[in-house]
């Protein structure tokens, strides 16, 4: 039985409470806690980064070596290698970005950093890793459907996706479709959940404005993510009725018009980059205020831009459209519209940077990943102006330049920042610390050889090379790339193998990891507060908090750091 | 409902109607997409008229009156549950009930009748549009006749007692159902 | 039994069906264009009838407008957005 004293409210005893009498079942498989329910998407994430991972490896094998054997695969047929080339997309962005940067760390952190005991739907959340499970399993099997997985790119463009004749395929892209729209599902519902909880659920004195920048990164991403994907979810049944009713929304010869899906898909698809990138800046804004030990410089500004960026994530689908027969007309507003939303997070990039000047740094891995996140994404940032001005994506559209482009945006924000979320709060998950000198190893390696991947291949698109194509041998224009292609290729090798550091460590550390303390890091935010990992029902008591959770360094206090529930007069808030 | 929540609530509203009404602002975007698209198509068209000139306006008006109707119960139904009078509650929410499924089977039929007259999704666009959306409309009417039916069955055995909000968090789903409805009706059967 | 608030939503269906009919009337006794202005107008009117009274928008905090209209405005910029591409055909032969 419960310890009585342990229960906050007067409600009435059930079986969640006493958790060391829950069956295996019960506590990891069905649990309703959000920390365990965390846990799962990690779990499945990370295993979607395996086959992410292992997709890359065999395109640029076959890239860097077109039509030979890949080393442990074997010979890959272009109708393969379409269908590589598509999920490793849908991996990276829905199966691996999405519940990492935000099931995991939103589902994990925002009870904790805001006091309380669980998420407000707390078996709505269950179900919602369990919808995700499904389309996870949905998409797996797809593989092995007569016809192969879906081929059409994870955009999906009809008529190519429309018409199964031409891609070769089936079942694949019916199941793709299936796939997405249970994950959606299922992101809904924890966006529902995220929301409502910080609503209704923060501890006494825990105003929006003393909330960690990270809630309010996962807040807005979930209300982008909420408002954008209604369009895509109508498009896809539009998709579904073309494939398999007959219809012809999409198709010419029937009335419709495959443009239709490009505004649809894109108009999801631009809000969608920006929900997987605000939950990394919030993760390493936390990182980096942690380890310069200085608050978060702009915090208000920080929040205001995030919320115009939201807004204007609406504005800028077209310009992924620019030569695909839209109304020329559209090209000049998008590309001003393109132009504007980089100014909000500039806002929050310099903000970043300000952050860290004059700081005392303290180098250790989440904030050595936090670095390189900024780094990598500063320059994904900057080759996105080239993208977003029509005249010069005329140019580069569909070729190489733009994978590049978007490899730094997003593998900055997904690895990077995701690697140093995971080095920041395994402690306070897992109840030990990570090998620090393997996490040094493990960046460096990684930071080296994604450069070494990256920055030939913008080379390799302006020279013209051409996206999801599988032979570039074939065309005359592209043999003097090939040492390039054959490079870049080694170097992804290089960056896969690399991560066997990280898998390495965290087993071992979850095995053997020298035991955490409650607060190893000296943070300020809420989580630290309880033990590392927290009990069910996380707070012995609800905490009452007393200041915003960038005190760091203040020049009167006591210590370099105060946490939120700290209720010294004597130490002045920082806040604003 | 996470009675921690209920303690806490940082604003006055419960968790319940914050989550519901969470669910319906993500629910506009997928219709308004699906409407988006079929009035951008049809207004750069030749009118579609003769293929919508086929539509059944009767069933569709009786239908109109029926989801009207079944708002105004649902709501009665919970004005009455939050009165406490269960049993009157269950009554609204039976006839709520009833309407929806006359709607259902007045859909029914009339999809019935325009596929013995060969009226299939791939007749055209205009068919493609009518029944993507009537379709999607009517698999949401279901869905909200079984939670209807859930609450209905609670109400009449009284353990909807401990819950009655659940009634006001289902009618602002049949509510959000009948208001896509009400602009439905006259850009397929009016325009 | 609250027989105040039940014949508040009684009226308020009143209205909307004396709303249907005047769409529907409209719809054959008016020319084209101005019924189809009459018509959508009245359907906004009805929605907004259902939404303030039968979902209690009137009586709630602003959040909840908030949470119905900005998904609506991103749903007429996506409309408007479509405009170029679909009703002016402008790259269709």
């Amino acid at each position: 039985m419960a310890d009585p004293i342990m229960l906050e409210s007067s409600e009435p005893m059930n079986k969640e409470i006493t958790r060391h009498e829950l069956s295996f079942v019960r506590r990891y498989l069905f649990s309703t806690d959000h920390k365990v329910i965390a846990k799962q998407y990690l779990t499945l994430s990370l295993f979607w980064a395996v086959i992410g991972a292992a997709t890359a490896y065999l395109i640029r094998w076959q890239i860097a070596h077109p039509d030979t054997e890949a080393f442990g695969w074997g010979y890959i047929e272009p109708q393969v290698y379409n269908s590589l080339v598509t999920m490793h997309g849908t991996i990276m962005v829905f199966f691996v970005a999405m519940p990492l940067l935000l099931s995991v760390f939103g589902n994990f952190l925002i009870p904790l950093m805001i006091g309380a005991k669980d998420m407000a739907f707390p078996k709505l959340n269950a179900l919602s890793f369990w919808i995700f499970l499904l389309s996870s399993l949905v998409l797996f099997v797809s593989f092995f459907v007569p016809g192969g997985a879906a081929a059409a790119g994870w955009t999906g463009y009809p008529p190519l996706s429309a018409k199964n004749e031409y891609t070769g395929g089936s079942y694949g892209m019916d199941l793709w479709l299936l796939s997405l729209a249970l994950e959606f599902a299922s992101f809904l519902l924890g966006g529902i959940n995220f929301l409502t909880t910080t609503m209704n659920m923060r501890a006494p004195g825990l105003t929006w404005f003393r909330l960690p920048v990270i809630v309010w990164m996962q807040l807005t991403a979930a209300v982008i993510f909420m408002l954008s994907v209604g369009p895509l979810v109508a498009g896809a049944i539009l998709l579904l009725m073309d494939r398999n009713l007959g219809t012809t929304f999409y198709l010419a010869d029937g009335g419709g018009d495959p443009l239709l899906w490009q505004h649809l898909f894109w108009f999801f698809g631009h809000p969608e980059v920006y929900v997987l990138l605000l939950p990394g800046v919030g993760i390493i804004l936390e990182v980096i205020a942690v380890f310069a030990r200085k608050p978060v410089f702009a915090f208000r500004p920080i929040i205001y831009a995030t919320i115009v960026a939201g807004f204007l994530s609406f504005i800028v689908w077209a310009h992924h459209q620019y030569i695909s027969g839209m109304d020329p007309r559209l090209a000049m507003p998008f590309s001003i519209t393109t132009i504007i939303i980089s100014v909000p997070f500039a806002l929050i990039i310099f903000s970043i940077i300000a952050t860290l000047w004059g700081s005392n740094m303290s180098l250790k891995s989440p904030m050595l990943f936090a670095l390189g996140t900024l780094g990598v994404f500063i320059f994904g940032g900057l080759t996105g102006i080239f993208n977003g001005s029509a005249p010069v994506d005329i140019y580069i559209h569909d070729t190489y330049f733009v994978v590049a482009h978007f490899h730094y945006t997003l593998f900055s924000n997904v690895f990077f920042g995701g690697f140093a979320g995971i080095y920041f709060w395994f402690p306070k998950m897992f109840g030990r610390m990570m090998n620090e000198t393997l996490g040094k190893i493990h960046f460096w390696l990684t930071f080296l050889f994604f450069n070494g991947v990256f920055i030939p291949m913008h080379l390799v698109g302006l020279r013209g090379m051409m996206r999801r194509i599988a032979n570039p041998m074939q065309y005359e224009f592209l043999k003097p790339i090939e040492p390039l292609n054959m490079f870049i290729t080694m170097m992804a090798i290089l960056l896969i193998l690399s991560q066997l550091v990280f898998v390495i460590n965290f087993f071992w550390s979850l095995m053997r990891g020298q035991v955490a303390e409650d607060n190893p890091w000296q943070s300020n935010t809420l989580e630290w507060t309880t033990s590392s990992p927290p009990p069910h029902e996380n707070f012995d008591t609800t905490p009452a908090v007393y200041r915003w959770p960038y005190d760091y360094s203040l020049p009167d206090a006591p210590a370099d750091w105060l946490p939120q529930n700290n209720s010294d007069p004597s130490a002045n808030a920082a806040e604003r | 409902m996470n009675s921690q929540a209920a303690a806490m609530s940082g604003v006055e509203t419960p968790v319940g109607k914050n989550g519901t009404w969470w669910f319906l602002a993500s629910e506009i975007p997928i219709f308004g997409g699906l409407i988006a698209a079929y009035i951008v198509m049809r207004l750069g068209s030749a009118g579609w008229s003769d293929a919508s000139s086929h539509l059944n306006f009767n069933i569709a008006l009786t239908n109109t009156f029926l989801l009207l109707t079944s708002s105004m119960t649902i709501v009665m139904a919970h004005a009455a549950v939050q009165n406490s009078a269960l049993k009157r509650g269950a009554n609204f929410l039976g006839l709520t009930i009833l309407l929806g499924l006359g709607f259902l089977g007045m859909k029914a039929f009339e999809y019935g009748t325009e596929i013995s007259h060969g009226f299939l999704p791939s007749s055209g666009i205009f068919w493609s549009f009518y029944y993507g959306m009537t379709g999607l409309h009517a698999l949401h009417v279901l869905a909200g006749i079984v939670v209807n039916v859930v609450l209905w069955s609670q109400a009449v055995k009284g353990s909807l007692a401990r819950h009655p909000h659940r009634v006001e968090l289902a009618g602002l789903y049949w509510h959000l159902v009948d208001i896509i409805w009400i602009f439905l009706f006259p850009l397929l059967y009016l325009a | 039994m609250n027989n105040a608030q039940e014949r508040h939503y009684l009226i308020i269906w009143l209205w909307l069906v004396v709303l249907v009919g005047i769409s529907v009337a409209a719809a054959s006794a008016l020319p084209k264009i101005q019924a189809l202005v009459l018509i959508f107008s009245i359907a906004i009117v009805k929605a907004l009838l259902v939404a303030r009274n039968y979902m209690h928008l009137k009586n709630e905090k602003p959040i909840y407008y908030a949470m119905a209209l900005v998904p609506l405005a991103f749903v007429i910029i996506l409309l408007l957005g479509l405009f170029p591409d679909f009703v002016y055909h402008v790259t269709k032969p």
